[in-house]
Order: C-alpha cells, then structure tokens, then sequence
C-alpha cells in the first residue's frame, strides 16, 4: 500500500466511507500496527482542529471565476486536449482521497499559524529605567567593592550628559 | 605496635595533606591587592569617621565635581546628610517620595581576583587628608586602570582614581577632609526593605552569558521591577546589562546622550557619574548595560552579548551546570 493510498484509507475509516471488509482489513493493521493508530489519532485530531475552525467566506468574483475557468476546460475538451478517461469509481476515491489530505494539510497549517498568531506577543515599547539602573548599578557595585567610593557618586545629581 | 600506629598517624597526616592540596583554596585566589581590598571595605564597618570626599567625573565637556559629605557610624554609612544609607552591602536612597531599596542582598558578590586580569603593584602612596596611605596601582598591557590609596593605619579607602582608554582620568573620589577615626559602636537604624526592592534570583536565567567581554564573569542576577539585572566583574570594573521585554521608546530615553555605532548596532550612550549608560534593542528585548569600564571593554562586552553563539554555548553549559554561577 502506497503512502497515498493509505492516507485514504485512514480518512476514508474516518469518514465511515469503507467497506466492510475493507474496514475489518484496516482495523486488523490497526490491532497490529501501533504507527498506524498513531497516525490514525493524528489525523483524526487535526480533523477537530479543522472543525473548530470558522468556514471561510468567499472572496468576490470567486464564482466568476470558478465558471470561467469551467468554460475553458470545455473548450479544451472541444480541441481534443484532455486528459485520458480513467475508471470513475477509482478516479472518485483516490481525488476526494488527495483533495481531503490537502484540505486537511492546509487547514493544519492554517490552524498552527492561527496559534503562532494568537500565542505571539505583539511587539510593545519598553522604556528604561535608566536613572534607576544607573544607581541599582552603583549600589551593587559598592556591594562588592569599597562603598565610600561607590556609593558617592550617587550623592550627586544624576545628570545624563554626552 | 608503636610502629604501626606511628605509620596509620603518617598515612592519616599525609592523607589529609593530600586531599587538601587537592581542594581549590581560597587563599590561592587572594592576592595581596585583593587583601587590601577586602580590609578596606571591612574597614568602613568598624570604624566611625566624618569627613568630606570630593567626586568627579568625565562628561564630553570635561570633569565635573562634587563634594559629598561622608560619615561612618554604627557599622553603616550615610552619605549627603543621611540621604544614601549604607549597612552591610544594602543601600537605600531618600528621594521625594521616601527611601528607595537600591540593594537589600548581604551576600557581597564573589568577584575574580584583580590579579586574574590585571597586574599590580603595591608601594607607598601620597598623603591624603593628612593620613599616610599604601597605593594600589592596577595596570593592564603597560596601562593604568586604576590606583588606590589606602589609609596605612585603618585600611580603608582614601583615594581612587580611574583612567581612560588616552590615559586621561574618567572619574576620581578622594577626601578631602576626614575628622578623627574611632571603632564602630552600636548598630545602623536602617530604613525598612519595601516590596520594590530588588529581589536577588538564586540562578541566573538560562539564557545569560556567563562570561561577557575580556574576563568579566557573571556573579549576580536580579530582577529590579520589570527588569533582570545581570551583574558582571572583572575583578577591578563591574558591568551591569538590563534587560526588558520590548523595544526601545526612544521618546522616553533622556536627553544629553549621544549615538554612537557598535558592530552596526545604533546604541545610546550616557555619560554620568554612575558610569557609562549604554542602551540599545535587539530581537523585541531593550538592553542597558551600565559600567565603570573603558570605552574599549565596553565594546568588547556589547560585542559578546550580541554574539548568539556564546549564548547558545553558555546556555548549554547552563543546562549541564545548573548549581553553577561559573
């Protein structure tokens, strides 16, 4: 079983789209198989992050587009450029097998950047206490040093020149 | 039976012998320089004195001075008429709205040995305040750093004087009038610690540099308000790097300071006399290192500190060491 091929088969078990014996087969590798449950836990979890997302709303001239383009394979089909015909069925199960890995895969990364967006700090202005440190700076200098020396400084006003 | 015990006493004398020579010692890591230096801060905390010392310091329009009134009285110190408390490493400061904690940790920082970087000598010094004193002068490369004067009879400072990079003096406090020297009586009536004081950290955050710029090593950390002060000494000069969360508002910074460039990094820099301020923001955080040292250490511990190797290198070393400063 090929790696795509897989993937449909897990989402496909998810999806409650297999066959019975098709699904006895994917849950006697699951029994056996403990990669395979942990994939099949992966993805069933990036399916509820993807389902706690809001829909996206279409952008203008979406549909415009979408029947344009519609009209330009047809016109391709009329000149004979078109792909060759493949079986239905298995053409059916192994897009909606891709288009759903991708869905999934982009709504995943949708959902990490939404995270990072919202787990990201927004950059905010600090302003040094520079008075402050200056004698914080002295004080535990004086500590470890001669005190006289260093403390007095800090007896004379804190001017900040060039 | 004479004979073995003898020989179990020997092996036990030589075992003991041994293991000891073995065992860093602190008396290996005390030069006479550093002797003298400890006595004289011991030295403030068992004698009464008054007296007047005078301070200067460089600006970019030359030395400016001060004369600060000093009196040492029951084991503590009070500077500029009671204004600046001193008492056994705390320091406190009398402002408009009352007394400030500006240190409140006892345990005073274990520095390096001045001779780790340094060399020394020690002679005869000048008459200061009419007192004898035992000079300290402290050199690197054939430079002079700094010199020190002790008084010869009690031990502690009379004079101090620092240079720059061109040899000129950057700052200076020497008495100029000292009244008559008595053994500390009684103890400090202290101004009480407030909830703002800085508070020392029992490990320095993961990320600090152990060692920063030529030979200062990290010996403190705390968190003073919403910054961590990370406390640096080469075992003459101590450097102190804050740092916040955020980017630098430079409308907020005051005026007088000027740019200047270091390895492409436009930093702020102040000339006080608490030593050289130098502010500067890098990746969202605002850094201020303030420090006795030269012009050229400065450039040298800036230079470090933007260095994401070391950091990464200490950091690891952190992870590893994790019950040690060094």
């Amino acid at each position: 079983m090929s790696e795509l091929e897989h993937d449909d088969v897990v989402s496909a078990y998810l999806d409650g789209e297999l066959t019975p014996v098709e699904r006895a087969a994917f849950e006697a590798r699951l029994a056996a198989d403990a990669d395979a449950r942990a994939e099949l836990d992966d993805v069933a979890e990036v399916r509820t992050l993807v389902r706690g997302l809001p829909l996206p709303s279409m952008p203008a001239g979406f549909v415009d587009e979408l029947l344009a383009t519609g009209t330009a394979d047809d016109a391709a089909a009329e000149t004979g450029d078109v792909a060759p015909v493949l079986d239905l069925g298995t053409a059916q199960t192994r897009r909606s097998g891709r288009a759903r890995f991708a869905a999934y895969a982009g709504a995943a990364a949708a959902a990490v950047a939404l995270v990072v967006a919202v787990a990201m700090p927004a950059q905010t202005s600090a302003k040094p206490a520079l008075a402050t440190d200056v004698r914080v700076h002295q004080a535990g200098a004086a500590a470890s040093g001669d005190p006289v020396s260093g403390l007095a400084p800090l007896a004379t006003p804190l001017r900040f020149g060039r | 039976m004479r004979r073995v015990r003898t020989l179990a006493c020997a092996w036990a004398m030589g075992s003991v012998v041994v293991v000891a020579a073995g065992l860093p010692s602190q008396a290996a890591d005390t030069s006479p320089a550093d002797t003298l230096l400890d006595r004289a801060r011991a030295a403030v905390a068992t004698h009464e004195f008054a007296g007047t010392v005078r301070v200067g310091w460089r600006t970019a329009s030359g030395m400016e001075w001060k004369n600060v009134p000093v009196r040492a009285v029951d084991g503590g110190l009070r500077l500029a008429g009671g204004d600046l408390v001193e008492d056994d490493g705390r320091a406190w400061l009398r402002g408009r709205a009352g007394w400030a904690t500006l240190w409140s940790d006892t345990r005073a920082p274990e520095a390096p040995s001045v001779t780790a970087k340094y060399h020394v000598r020690i002679g005869k010094g000048p008459h200061v305040a009419d007192r004898p004193t035992r000079a300290l002068t402290i050199e690197r490369g054939g430079h002079v750093v700094e010199r020190y004067a002790f008084d010869r009879a009690e031990g502690f400072v009379l004079r101090r004087v620092r240079y720059g990079d061109d040899g000129r003096v950057t700052a200076s406090m020497s008495f100029v009038q000292l009244g008559e020297v008595l053994d500390a009586r009684g103890s400090l009536q202290t101004p009480r610690v407030g909830g703002s004081a800085p508070q020392p950290m029992d490990r320095p955050p993961s990320d600090a540099h152990r060692r920063v710029g030529a030979g200062f090593v990290l010996v403190g950390a705390q968190r003073v308000g919403e910054e961590t002060q990370l406390q640096y000494s080469d075992g003459v000069f101590t450097a102190s790097v804050f740092t916040r969360d955020g980017v630098i508002d430079r409308d907020a910074l005051p005026t007088g300071g000027a740019d200047v460039k270091f390895d492409g990094v436009t930093v702020r820099r102040y000339r006080t006399a608490g030593g050289t301020v130098l502010t500067w923001e890098s990746r969202g955080r605002t850094y201020t290192c303030v420090t006795d040292a030269s012009d050229t250490e400065q450039r040298a511990i800036l230079a470090s500190l933007g260095s994401d190797d070391d950091g990464w290198t200490e950091a690891v070393r952190f992870v590893t060491s994790p019950f040690s400063w060094f």
